[in-house]
């Protein structure tokens, strides 16, 4: 495995532990405490700060290893930018015209529609983790598509 | 990645040159072994100046090594 699919594994189960235990600890303390103290969970997604480890596994373990990632590598990794820019692009298409188009319809021809600017920060943050979550999981399936071919 | 039109005799040429491992020719062409097992399994196209270094470690040209099917499904 090269570091390029060790960093995609490392950011999905990252990515996986902080969403999930940030779900968990939303509901308990909604159930437990209310609304407001269920905001505290969203402390949990500090976690995602892990992400900023992955460059460590593009350290040379062997000084004998010349080659850790070729063209090849490169190309799956350009085409896994793509695939996750294209993505994220209609994440914040559809989080701008999402709210909007609801907001709009439930209003009907008043003017007077707002949202919290508490969600701007969460929809970029959602933004960074689908642009990561894509890219990792574009990886793992170009480099899957491969496997198994493996003869000397 | 999906397979393409270019076939090659890498695997055939490896064993012509004394049973040359796949790791081999990857130490000498500056690739990972997995890049080889790509290149054999019709998977991947490389790039030019990969394709000169790999028939130069045969000592052979490039059209030895590599073939292009232009109408791989024509007559």
């Amino acid at each position: 495995m090269n570091p390029q699919q060790k960093t995609a594994r490392f950011n999905l189960i990252v990515i996986s532990l902080a969403l999930g235990l940030f779900a968990i600890a939303f509901m308990l303390l909604y159930q437990i405490a209310g609304p407001k103290a269920a905001r505290g969970a969203f402390g949990l997604l500090g976690l995602l700060g892990l992400l900023g480890l992955s460059p460590l596994f593009y350290r040379r373990k062997h000084r004998e290893q010349k080659v850790v990632l070729d063209e090849r590598d490169g190309l799956i990794g350009q085409r896994a930018s793509l695939i996750a820019g294209v993505v994220a692009y209609l994440y914040f298409v559809a989080a701008c015209m999402v709210p909007w188009a609801v907001l709009r319809m439930r209003a009907g021809m008043s003017q007077n529609v707002s949202i919290s600017i508490d969600w701007l920060p969460l929809i970029l943050a959602g933004g960074a983790l689908i642009l990561m979550g894509t890219w990792s999981v574009a990886i793992l399936v170009q480099y899957g598509k491969e496997a198994g071919d493996v003869e000397d | 990645m999906s397979k393409t039109d270019l076939s090659n005799r890498i695997r055939r040429l490896r064993f012509d040159h004394g049973e040359m491992t796949q790791q081999e020719l990857a130490e000498r062409v500056e690739v990972t072994r997995q890049t080889i097992i790509a290149l054999e399994a019709g998977k991947y196209a490389p790039s030019l100046p990969l394709a000169f270094r790999i028939a130069r470690v045969f000592g052979v040209a490039i059209e030895e090594v590599f073939q292009y099917d232009e109408d791989p499904g024509g007559d």
